[in-house]
């Protein structure tokens, strides 16, 4: 999944994540504007809400349980205010194998989150679901989505 | 012009049922300072810089002299700076603790930035992430902080123990440059001269919450939301 969600991401993009393991499991244009922004996930949000803004296209990538529960950023900075005006991508770490870390890492109410905030959610089961996934949003020109990745259909 | 564009503030507040105004009082002097024109000495033009409101409330402020001196057209304003209400504002909303955040996101755009927050939103968590991000991305940032040292129900300091030296060490070893200023001392010459080198500055400005008036310097609490309803209830100091 990862491998065909990077070839969404275009080089004038940007790519943000709060220090995630193994990034390199994104195979990105050298040109994407990778920014880690350290273990802060609201600011990582409120970042993201400002490039947006601009008129950019922003990934964020994350941990659900952390990035998901900051609703406030969510709500007021990426939804009303960035995805306003750009489009920001959010993408959970994991869909399964995170249970044993933790709550804080279990994902289990991202989609009753995504409904309450009125933010389209995708949770493909398979890749061709993937790829109409990406299809969909690639085709607006702004808002704000959540896309639940699985395991690795590469 | 300064105490001309002061005596507005009180008149615009009093036809418009505005509170808030030790607010307004209190970043009054620095953003003239900023902002007004005369001699071609604004510190920011609008126009060009990234403007943040971190600290909407009090609007009125902004209203008199972006009135003044930009045409601001300040008829149905909302009670705080909302960014859809004013073109040249790139973001302004209430939620105070993320504006520094969005600043750092939006200054990606390769602008100058100016984001105004007030002492009170040191306390917000957001704030304290984005004062990391912003020092060792060096990005090129002018902060001002309203330190009145005053929020709503009391003194900053016997709220939250937090002073204006752990302040002052928080920005500092985050890689800002810091800079405490009286707001009587803070000229907009002398301000032009230290953002002259780029990267992150913050400016903590101290400040007298409703300042110049003595009933609201005397009891900045009781004056938070009260509405100002004939001039002659105050006393000009």
């Amino acid at each position: 999944m990862r491998s065909h969600l990077s070839k969404l991401i275009k080089s004038n993009n940007y790519f943000l994540h709060a220090d995630m393991w193994n990034i390199k499991r994104f195979p990105l244009n050298s040109k994407v504007n990778v920014i880690n922004v350290g273990l802060g996930e609201s600011n990582l949000l409120n970042i993201a809400g400002g490039i947006a803004s601009q008129g950019n296209t922003v990934f964020v990538y994350g941990v659900a349980g952390f990035i998901m529960h900051r609703l406030e950023q969510l709500k007021f900075s990426c939804r009303d205010f960035g995805a306003d005006a750009g489009k920001i991508i959010i993408c959970n770490a994991g869909k399964i194998g995170y249970e044993k870390l933790g709550a804080g890492h279990t994902i289990n109410d991202d989609k009753p989150i995504c409904d309450m905030l009125n933010i389209p959610f995708y949770s493909p089961e398979n890749i061709e679901e993937f790829k109409k996934a990406l299809m969909d949003i690639e085709l607006e020109i702004q808002g704000i989505f959540y896309i639940q990745l699985g395991k690795d259909y590469d | 012009m300064k105490q001309t564009l002061r005596k507005r503030l009180l008149d615009y507040s009093i036809d418009n049922k505005l509170s808030h105004i030790p607010s307004a009082l209190s970043m009054f002097n620095y953003l003239y300072e900023l902002f007004n024109c005369d001699n071609n000495d604004a510190v920011i033009d609008p126009y060009k810089w990234n403007i943040v409101i971190g600290k909407p409330f009090g609007a009125q402020a902004y209203y008199v002299i972006w009135h003044y001196y930009y045409m601001l057209d300040i008829t149905h304003k909302s009670y705080g700076i909302k960014h859809k209400e004013i073109d040249f504002v790139d973001y302004g909303e209430e939620t105070l603790g993320n504006a520094l955040g969005i600043a750092s996101g939006i200054s990606y755009n390769g602008k100058r930035t100016w984001c105004n927050i007030s002492d009170g939103a040191l306390q917000m968590g957001p704030t304290l992430e984005a004062i990391q991000f912003i020092g060792h991305n060096k990005q090129d940032i002018v902060l001002t902080v309203d330190y009145n040292r005053t929020q709503l129900t009391g003194n900053t300091t016997e709220i939250l123990g937090i002073t204006i030296n752990s302040i002052y060490d928080m920005f500092y070893n985050a890689g800002w440059r810091v800079y405490i200023v009286n707001s009587d001392d803070f000229y907009g010459g002398i301000v032009k001269t230290i953002i002259d080198k780029k990267g992150p500055v913050v400016f903590l400005i101290e400040t007298n919450k409703g300042d110049g008036i003595v009933e609201m310097e005397n009891d900045p609490v009781q004056w938070h939301y009260k509405q100002l309803k004939d001039i002659n209830e105050i006393t000009f100091k």
